[in-house]
């Protein structure tokens, strides 16, 4: 298989805090990542500079199937397939629930007619169970519906890697297994994924592979159930004593 | 049903506008519907940039301005004529916003503001200090009417330029209504919302606000040259702080972000202003007055009310007006 | 040796009219960066405060009006100036306070709040033009050329008040107070401050300092409802050249203005001083938005 993403060697500072020191990974086609980490470990810091939403990394070079991105603006590289979530629930809040996703679309879905593009997306709302909303002003459906509804917008920008910044914060029980299910039918549809998430539980099931990051370095790698049980890992997420029991 | 009643109230909005000339012939009430008419163009183009777009461009009226001056300049002393006055005022008012969005695309919140009033009044030293061009303090005179053959657009009272106006003003709903249902709009809407969240998805940022502020320029610079053909001068106080907020508080009182509010606020104020002619310099106390009301209790403007008394009836005025502003 | 002291000269008289302007400047300024520094906000009413109060003065000293003598007047005016900016806060800042589009809404709100005071003026005072009478009388040499005793006094007063204002703000309790305040809002709450009146203490004080150029300003121009308005554009562009939420930087900003300005008219003429000012204005907000002394 070959690597969809590409990340080598990337760091990013402000002022004196080093947020991600030199930090190389990669991720295959159509695999799962996980990452997980404390808080503060710069997670959603990593997001931000692979989309440059605001900023892109100090150094380092980040590859989407094989071309450097180093030269390319946001909107750029949303086009080469590179998109994310956030981790507080983000939405369009005065326009519709449908426009939030039309307006997420690119230039191609547009070339075909108005009722066309209004009908792709009315498939990714169908596809995330939100097509019942569809009119609905964004600012008015649930928690949970927005966080589809922030999946739903990615998707719409025909993603290769999708990034989710923790996905299942906040939802009940039975909303995180049809998180999980829904990462999964993602991926089952030919998406790599990058899942950030706390919950141990998602990362366990969703993930192919896994990575920890502390003080914005890799601090383990390799399969969920090798990591997690990583002194190191322990160590970082309870302190020393906890690793030692 | 809404759509029909929607539909059937514009026709008839704009049939009652087409028909006044034909029941009411008085040259007041003509001047002051052309006044209303115009005040409804450029207040609902603003609301493209500040109300859609949530950029606080506070250069909007020198916009037209800009158009109005660039007409009388080069129709009167160059000799263009007076139909070229149109196309002239569209040009530099578009060029001017184009300008004045340069600096605006690298800055936040109060900046942008400071930047545009400073770009207004930057215009307004430029007016001032080229006497022998503009007419510096006394203004821009005698500047070439519209006419066709012998008929001029003075007759009748003013005639042509009502419907011109109107014509124009016509235009802008159409031209807001597209916007606002547009992928364009939807881009607008959605920087406003969520900047951030809106790049991310791909959104053109500096493409998406020059396209905004160009397109909110088109209507100042039509408007400006007609009203230097109409009133045949154009003056320095078209750069005030007056005028700015006497048309902030026509959209203000409209309601933001929506197609009729800015209109509704136009003509609501106009009428207002003149009901009130006899208090002299004291109307303008009851606007600053009308202003802080309404940014105080109906943060939504007369497009509110619908929502305002809808709430009332349930009894619960609890219920936020302003869903995102409270902190 | 001609050329030297025609030179000399030149300097002289730029030195001169550019140390009056750059005083007049941190008067017109002070108030402004105090609001904005305390609560912000910028506070627009800030030009029509200089127009109410010289009216104010006029009224109360002159023969025409109350004709207690200047000094009553400048008391009275300061007084009322520092009233009003206490009745501007309570209706047009303090209910808006808190949300989230606070800047814009305040610009808004005291735009009206001007609007409303000019047209105030207009209506109590009438179109006719009016002028304060001058401090004192006579002419001071400084420099090698003349200004006026009123233009001495001024650069006198300007550093003299932001002294003052440094004082009260380092050393009273109250002073200290606002500048916690400015600092951390929340934490000085839990402090115990009574944040809402430390505000409305900083808006008086502000009006009373603008209420204080309007003064001198009514002496050398004429008082008009729109005395304050081109005041306001030039203590804004001093505010954001100085960067904002700093007091040595306002003070610093308002020299650079006087002494560019005095400059650029002596070669420009006064006309495309106007214009440079505004042009170097847009250019500083787009390439250094915090000041010659903010961090970027």
């Amino acid at each position: 298989m070959t690597d969809i993403l590409a990340v080598q060697g990337i760091s990013k500072s402000f002022g004196a805090l080093k947020a991600i020191r030199n930090l190389s990974f990669s991720l295959k086609s159509n695999e799962v990542l996980g990452i997980a980490g404390p808080n503060g470990s710069g997670k959603s810091t990593l997001f931000n500079i692979l989309t440059k939403v605001p900023f892109g990394p100090d150094e380092g070079e980040i590859r989407v199937a094989g071309e450097s991105v180093s030269g390319l603006g946001p909107r750029q590289i949303v086009e080469r397939g590179l998109v994310r979530s956030f981790q507080t629930e983000t939405d369009f809040e005065t326009l519709s629930v449908i426009e939030n996703v039309l307006v997420s679309m690119p230039d191609s879905d547009f070339r075909s007619g108005k009722a066309a593009s209004r009908q792709r997306a009315r498939e990714f709302l169908d596809y995330v169970g939100l097509a019942a909303q569809q009119d609905r002003p964004a600012s008015e459906i649930t928690v949970y519906d927005r966080k589809k509804l922030m999946i739903a917008t990615a998707l719409a920008c025909r993603p290769k890697v999708l990034l989710l910044d923790e996905p299942a914060a906040g939802l009940s029980r039975p909303e995180v297994s049809e998180m999980i299910e829904l990462i999964k039918r993602i991926n089952l549809g030919g998406i790599s994924v990058i899942v950030i998430e706390h919950i141990i539980s998602l990362l366990v099931s969703v993930s192919n592979r896994l990575i920890v990051l502390n003080f914005g370095e890799l601090l383990a790698e390799g399969t969920p159930q090798d990591v997690i049980r990583d002194p190191r890992v322990i160590e970082a997420y309870l302190g020393p004593a906890a690793a030692h029991e | 049903m809404e759509t029909k009643l929607r539909t059937a109230a514009i026709v008839a909005f704009f049939a009652i506008l087409v028909a006044l000339p034909l029941v009411n012939g008085d040259s007041y009430v003509r001047h002051i519907s052309i006044i209303a008419i115009m005040y409804a163009v450029l207040v609902s183009s603003w609301n493209i940039s500040l109300g859609y777009g949530g950029v606080f461009n506070f250069a909007h009226m020198a916009f037209f301005a800009v158009g109005a001056y660039a007409t009388g300049i080069l129709t009167k002393t160059f000799g263009f004529s007076p139909w070229f006055g149109m196309p002239i005022g569209i040009a530099a008012s578009v060029a001017a916003s184009i300008l004045v969005c340069l600096p605006v695309l690298r800055l936040k919140g109060i900046y942008v503001i400071l930047v545009t009033f400073a770009f207004g009044q930057l215009c307004l030293q430029i007016v001032l200090n080229q006497r022998e061009l503009t007419g510096g303090n006394f203004g821009l005179v005698q500047i070439p009417p519209l006419e066709i053959g012998t008929f001029s657009f003075r007759d009748h009272q003013n005639i042509g330029y009502y419907y011109l106006a109107l014509a124009i003003l016509g235009l802008t709903v159409a031209v807001v209504s597209w916007f606002a249902r547009s992928r364009f709009g939807w881009r607008v809407v959605a920087l406003r919302d969520n900047e951030p969240y809106a790049v991310s998805r791909g959104v053109p940022l500096s493409r998406t606000r020059l396209l905004t502020f160009a397109l909110s320029a088109v209507f100042p610079g039509a408007i400006g040259a007609v009203y230097a053909q109409y009133v045949r001068s154009a003056s320095p106080d078209m750069f005030g702080f007056s005028f700015l907020t006497l048309a902030l508080s026509m959209l203000l009182l409209g309601g933001t972000g929506t197609v009729w509010g800015p209109i509704a606020g136009a003509f609501v104020f106009t009428i207002l202003s003149e009901v009130m002619a006899p208090l002299g310099p004291g109307r303008y106390l009851v606007t600053a007055v009308l202003i802080v009301l309404i940014l105080r209790f109906f943060p939504k403007g007369l497009a509110g009310i619908p929502q305002f008394v809808a709430q009332l009836m349930r009894g619960s005025r609890t219920g936020q007006l302003y869903p995102t502003e409270s902190a | 040796m001609g050329t030297l002291d025609s030179i000399q000269l030149v300097f002289q008289s730029i030195f001169a009219s550019g140390l009056v302007l750059a005083s007049l400047y941190v008067l017109m300024a002070a108030g402004l960066a105090l609001v904005w520094n305390t609560l912000g906000i910028f506070n627009f009413t800030h030009g029509a405060l200089m127009a109410a109060a010289a009216y104010v003065a006029w009224t109360v000293a002159d023969p025409r009006g109350l004709a207690l003598g200047l000094a009553v007047g400048v008391v009275a005016a300061i007084l009322v100036a520092a009233l009003l900016g206490f009745i501007i806060n309570y209706l047009l800042v303090a209910p808006f306070l808190g949300q989230k589009q606070i800047v814009l809404i305040a610009v808004m709100t005291t735009l009206s709040g001007a609007f409303f005071i000019e047209n105030s003026a207009l209506l109590l005072w009438g179109p006719r033009i009016k002028q304060l009478d001058k401090f004192v009388e006579g002419n001071v040499r400084i420099a090698g050329t003349t200004i006026s005793g009123h233009e001495a006094i001024i650069i006198l007063l300007a550093p003299l008040l932001m002294l003052g204002l440094w004082a009260f703000l380092r050393f009273t309790w109250t002073g200290s107070a606002i500048r916690a305040v400015a600092q951390n809002r929340d934490f000085a709450e839990l402090s115990g401050v009574r944040v809402q009146r430390m505000y409305a203490i900083a808006f008086a004080i502000a009006a009373a300092l603008a209420g204080l150029a309007g003064i001198m300003l009514g002496a050398i121009r004429f008082i008009t409802p729109g005395l304050g308005g081109e005041p306001l554009l030039k203590a804004l562009i001093v505010v954001i050249l100085g960067g904002l939420g700093s007091m040595p930087g306002t003070v610093l900003g308002a020299y650079l203005v006087g002494f560019g300005e005095a400059t650029s008219t002596y070669f420009l003429g006064a006309y495309w001083t106007q214009a440079v000012l505004f042009l170097v204005f847009i250019g500083f907000l787009v390439l250094r938005p915090n000041g010659l002394f903010g961090k970027q």
